[in-house]
């Protein structure tokens, strides 16, 4: 099944609000840093937006949405699933 | 204080449903001793947070020489509300400065509405504070290796100015001076707690509608360091302020926002959207209180000064 995914894709836009970060907390209820998804990182010399994979079981919209700069944009079409690894002795 | 308000007035202060407790909680940190301990403080309520608080705290620790860092109820939970009010006594004169960037929402969720620095080191040091509590490390100590990445902010205590995460100043340079004589020459803090959001539709509701109001803020958007929480990115963030509106900054929301947040009914509708059961009186008192606390101080300022003589 398709699912969407979150991309960061003007980085240098970033301005350090952390509007997407607080916003994909509130998504699961919380008001906190702890466990979220995006991380910003850095200061005055720029900011680097981490994301983990797990920010895409979120409504993805609505953090590309409330970015002030449009630092993200959303992809359809990626794999709800990651890739499967088996053992050697399966193979 | 306010909790015999609320009595008298049969409110339920149970119903803050975003705040840890119904206390402000403080952490008290020795410097002289290098040790901290936290404290809850339920009268200070009466007093909202920031400028509000931190007069109180400066008043009842007057004899510490005390340096209070105070946020206050809408940090980190609505758009705006982005500074860290600092108080203390510079040659017997109150001072509150204002500084923005990360440092309101680390305090916040860090669980801690205010901390206080008492007395002096006995050598420089670099304060470390997370939600298990305050440390201090030796001054030669990077301030920006220390903390949790993406969830910390870092505090520079430099000659002339105090700089947040390096970009951030606050207002008066003062600090900078009062800091060094106690001996912090950083200061870190890491996010490593948070708040369950039980009225999630209705915070998110007021949320949404506070940060619509973005064209109502009174500068203009820019691609400047924004504080955190506050989309504006504007071309004053690192600049800090100082005195001013006593509501506002016992928010502790920035100047250029105060055609938002000077609107009683929108102050309110954020205020029970936490929980906070805060009726007109309540904040109407605030001013007195606080011109109270800072009078008061001046008076005990003066008391000592003769008992010296």
């Amino acid at each position: 099944m398709n699912k969407k995914i979150l991309k960061v894709s003007f980085p240098e836009k970033c301005i350090g609000c952390e509007l997407c970060v607080l916003a994909a907390q509130r998504q699961v209820g919380k008001a906190s840093f702890e466990g979220s998804p995006i991380r910003i990182m850095g200061g005055k010399k720029g900011y680097d937006i981490h994301l983990d994979p797990s920010v895409n079981d979120l409504d993805v919209n609505k953090i590309s949405e409330i970015c002030p700069k449009g630092c993200f944009s959303v992809e359809e079409g990626g794999q709800e699933e990651g890739l499967e690894f088996k053992a050697e002795e399966d193979v | 204080m306010l909790r015999k308000v609320a009595r008298k007035r049969g409110l339920s202060l149970k119903r803050r449903k975003m705040s840890r407790e119904d206390s402000i909680t403080v952490v008290h940190v020795d410097l002289e001793k290098g040790e901290s301990a936290k404290k809850s403080y339920p009268d200070l309520r009466a007093y909202v947070g920031g400028v509000g608080t931190a007069s109180k705290l400066v008043l009842d620790y007057q004899n510490l020489d005390p340096i209070v860092f105070s946020i206050g109820p809408l940090n980190g939970f609505f758009p705006y509300a982005s500074k860290t009010c600092v108080a203390f006594l510079d040659e017997g004169k109150f001072v509150d400065t204002y500084g923005g960037g990360r440092l309101s929402t680390r305090l916040k969720y860090t669980g801690v509405d205010a901390f206080i620095l008492e007395k002096k080191a006995r050598e420089p040091c670099v304060l470390v504070l997370d939600g298990s509590g305050a440390v201090l490390v030796p001054a030669d100590t990077a301030v920006e290796s220390l903390g949790i990445p993406g969830r910390r902010c870092g505090v520079e205590v430099l000659d002339g100015s105090v700089l947040i995460d390096g970009y951030f100043a606050f207002g008066d340079q003062r600090l900078s001076k009062k800091l060094g004589e106690a001996g912090i020459k950083g200061i870190v803090v890491s996010a490593t707690s948070g708040f369950q959001i039980e009225n999630r539709e209705r915070y998110d509701r007021q949320y949404n509608e506070m940060l619509g109001k973005v064209g109502e803020m009174l500068i203009e958007a820019g691609s400047n360091p924004s504080c955190s929480g506050c989309p504006m990115g504007c071309a004053r963030s690192n600049l800090g302020e100082n005195g001013g509106n006593v509501f506002i900054h016992s928010l502790v929301s920035c100047v250029f926002s105060e055609s938002i947040y000077s609107s009683i009914p929108l102050a309110f509708a954020c205020l029970n959207s936490l929980g906070y059961d805060y009726v007109h009186e309540d904040l109407e008192a605030l001013p007195d209180l606080v011109y109270t606390n800072i009078n008061k101080i001046y008076e005990k300022a003066s008391d000592s000064k003769l008992e010296t003589e």
